[in-house]
């Protein structure tokens, strides 16, 4: 079982996320942030919220948040209150029916010192839009990229949880290897795995397995049985408190082929390649650029670009969402605790899609792997 | 019921076209085509995603599994639906749905504003339907915005009249989804046992219904004292002897969801427990007892209420609400309340739940029901209150 005990202090960590919050908005001017979430979790979305009170919500949520002194949460449904007082992160905290939402944001938010300034534009459905707009008179500046600019770099408290994340990964990858047989369909192999990580800690989970014996991409599992060959190829992304750690690796339901033993290791010398650069203060884009440079150079650099692959990795929401996609022609500078997945995942005409990835945080001599799944293709012969 | 939406829907995601036969698509295709003529516009606009994709699965069977879709209706032509997906993952898309033309996008103001432009109806009258609740004000700002000359009308309602009346493969498959939602009612009377987490128990209830082929799967549960407070996602509290558990199963299979819910105790109820849990079932009884076609959904609500009788328990119940419709949406219209002027269709599903707290105890009662005939028929079945052995020596 992993031992999954927290030893950072989470309440002086989500402390000093809103101290550094609310210094940005003085920073801009702005007096107070109400930040919108609707509710719809999304592993490569930011959810603000969650950030500054480590609060998962089932519905709607808003937080106010005060250019100084605490913020106000506001959940729905009202019946789920309680949970949301559990969290670490806020102490003033009201539940509301659904429909008393926009009425009760507005009433707290005449509260706030102005200028106020809206967050969640991007998620707000029509209709809440234009019951915000009724109800305050006025359209609020967006104010949706206040928290994500100093969100860059994980805390402690945030590391903790996706290092544990990262562990539930790992054993789902190794149930996934102890279980897979020939005849089990697809999905009910996915269900073990998803079983397994849910007992070792997982609340959520972006877990895409795939089988085949030519994938043409990763893909939700079907109703396919598993046969002889079948190249199953998993992208195991457990969530732990609220943060997500990605897997990705392939597994061979027999004997691998030359070929496909060659092309995965290409796909190896790609993800070192592209790990030998991630260091602080290189751009993240020279990550996609090393990883291109070796799967291009060994003759598929045709292949180095969608649909053939969509991305060289990513960073992982709820909390964390720089440096976002890991691609040649953009991306933000790296620094010291920003974490991602750096995955070569690729489709090659010999062998179909495979996939290779690891979790990472950047340290000062480069990038520290937290999923620790041996980095090798994986096969069995039954 | 409110519950927490995942990230991703990632159960068995494929078509079973035995139980949703392709022929349903071409009567509810040529009613969406009738309802567009009568409604004066040129076309219609069909948004929905993850969380609420009901009006574009009733039409197409194609799931969100995690972010959105827009299909476009024409008069006398196909459909088009455009997925947030990516250009690999057309083939996959493709054999969810009986469409032929389905296009990713990344960035949807850009793909809808293309395709309006393309059919030639940048002066039309175009119909929105799902918008409201759950397209993004950035993106509908975006087409509005490129797309000047077009005259736009909510058609929720009109829509919503064709889904009104389920049709014998959405009550099929509803019956699919109450069938898997069973199976995790009967998996958690043999996996809450003293000593294990809750954590545990609804990763092996989770589990049973996944192997059911459920695309997406929510469950929500309180155990000892959280029983006294509110129902939560699954966490990391130990069963002790004596706990009492309230468990809420959402389940979807085949776009299709059911709902059910179960109160449990790790051995002899007290008579309290045992009293709340008898007046939150019985509530439920009097829900479906009075279930029938035509029906006014208020008169639900208050035989529900007149059941529970005791203030603190309808204060509660009231909390969570006593139901409503379900089928392609968890959670559809209409809700079972006191304020409702709606009446029961001839032929649709509910799902009635009664969650109650009173002085540090709960219980939970809930079923799916079709709707057919003159009256109600359980698709899933709960009991007033389960008892399970309050050692560890059961079967986990």
């Amino acid at each position: 079982m992993i031992d999954l005990k927290e030893g950072v202090d989470l309440t002086a960590d989500l402390r000093g996320r809103l101290e550094r919050v609310q210094a940005e908005m003085r920073r801009q001017n702005v007096g107070g942030l109400v930040v919108y979430y609707r509710g719809q979790h999304n592993m490569l979305r930011m959810d603000q919220v969650f950030y500054l009170t480590d609060f998962r919500s089932l519905g709607q949520t808003v937080l106010l948040v005060p250019r100084e002194g605490p913020a106000r949460l506001i959940v729905t449904p009202a019946w789920d209150v309680e949970r949301a007082r559990e969290a670490a992160g806020v102490s003033d905290v009201r539940g509301v029916e659904p429909n008393d939402l926009v009425r009760t944001v507005v009433e707290s938010a005449r509260e706030l010192p102005g200028p106020l300034a809206l967050s969640g534009f991007e998620i707000m459905p029509v209709g809440t839009a234009a019951k915000f707009a009724d109800a305050l008179n006025a359209a609020l500046p967006d104010g949706g990229k206040i928290i994500p600019s100093v969100a860059a770099t994980r805390t402690p408290a945030e590391l903790e949880r996706i290092g544990h994340a990262s562990a539930i990964a790992d054993e789902g990858f190794r149930v996934l290897c102890e279980t897979a047989r020939v005849g089990m369909r697809e999905y009910e192999l996915a269900a073990e795995v998803e079983a397994a990580m849910q007992a070792a800690g997982a609340e959520d989970n972006f877990g895409l397995i795939a089988a085949g014996n030519h994938n043409v991409a990763i893909r939700p599992p079907s109703e396919r049985r598993l046969e002889a060959g079948d190249v199953i190829i998993g992208e195991i992304t457990p969530m732990y408190r609220g943060y997500l750690a990605q897997l990705c690796r392939t597994f061979i339901l027999g004997e691998p082929t030359a070929v496909q033993k060659e092309k995965y290791d290409m796909l190896i010398a790609a993800l070192q390649r592209g790990s030998a650069v991630a260091k602080p203060g290189i751009p993240s884009a020279d990550i996609a650029r090393a990883v291109n440079e070796v799967i291009g150079g060994a003759g598929y650099a045709e292949y180095c670009r969608q649909p053939y692959m969509r991305t060289r990795g990513h960073s992982l929401g709820l909390g964390a969402v720089v440096p976002n996609d890991l691609n040649e022609d953009t991306g933000p500078i790296l620094e010291t605790n920003m974490t991602m997945v750096i995955h070569p995942n690729q489709y090659l005409p010999e062998t179909g899609y495979m996939m290779l990835g690891d979790t990472v945080v950047i340290e000062a001599d480069g990038p520290r792997a937290l999923t620790r799944s041996p980095i090798r293709l994986f096969w069995k012969s039954e | 019921m409110q519950t927490q939406h995942q990230v991703l829907k990632r159960g068995g995601l494929y078509w079973d076209r035995d139980l949703v036969p392709r022929e349903v698509f071409d009567e509810r295709f040529r009613a969406v085509q009738s309802a567009l003529a009568a409604s004066g516009d040129d076309a219609w606009l069909i948004y929905g995603d993850a969380q609420g994709y009901g009006d574009v699965a009733f039409v197409s069977h194609f799931l969100p599994r995690l972010r959105s879709v827009l299909i476009l209706v024409v008069k006398d032509a196909p459909p088009t639906l455009l997925a947030n997906v990516g250009l690999r993952d057309i083939p996959a898309s493709k054999t969810l749905t009986w469409f032929e033309d389905l296009r990713p996008f990344s960035r949807l103001p850009q793909e809808a504003v293309k395709l309006v432009r393309e059919r030639g109806l940048e002066k039309a009258k175009l119909g929105l339907v799902g918008t409201r609740q759950a397209l993004p004000i950035a993106e509908w700002d975006a087409i509005g915005s490129a797309l000047p000359g077009v005259t736009w009308n909510t058609r929720d309602e009109a829509f919503r009249k064709l889904r009104m009346q389920k049709d014998a493969a959405e009550l099929a498959a509803i019956a699919r989804a109450a069938e898997a939602a069973q199976t995790g009612l009967q998996t958690a009377a043999h996996v809450l046992r003293v000593g294990t987490t809750v954590r545990r128990a609804s990763a092996l209830v989770d589990k049973a219904m996944r192997l059911c082929a459920a695309e997406d799967i929510r469950i929500l549960i309180a155990s000892g004292p959280q029983c006294g407070i509110a129902l939560r996602p699954p966490d990391d509290r130990r069963l002790e002897a004596g706990d009492a558990v309230m468990l809420f199963i959402a389940v979807e299979v085949q776009r299709h969801w059911a709902e059910t819910a179960q109160t449990y105790v790790l051995g002899t109820p007290s008579p309290e427990l045992r009293a709340i849990a008898s007046k939150a079932a019985g509530a439920v009884d009097a829900m479906q007892n009075g279930l029938r076609p035509h029906t006014a959904v208020t008169l639900l609500a208050g035989a529900a209420e007149k059941a529970l009788g005791d203030p603190a328990l309808l204060q509660s119940a009231r909390s969570y609400g006593f139901g409503h419709g379900i089928g392609l949406d968890q959670e559809e219209p209409p809700p079972i309340e006191r304020t409702s002027f709606e009446t029961v269709a001839a032929s649709t599903a509910f799902a009635l739940h009664v969650v109650v707290h009173r002085d540090g105890l709960g219980a939970a009662s809930g079923r799916t029901v079709a709707v057919r005939g003159n009256g109600a028929e359980a698709l899933t079945q709960a009991s007033v209150l389960i008892e399970l052995p309050d050692n560890t020596n059961g079967e986990v």
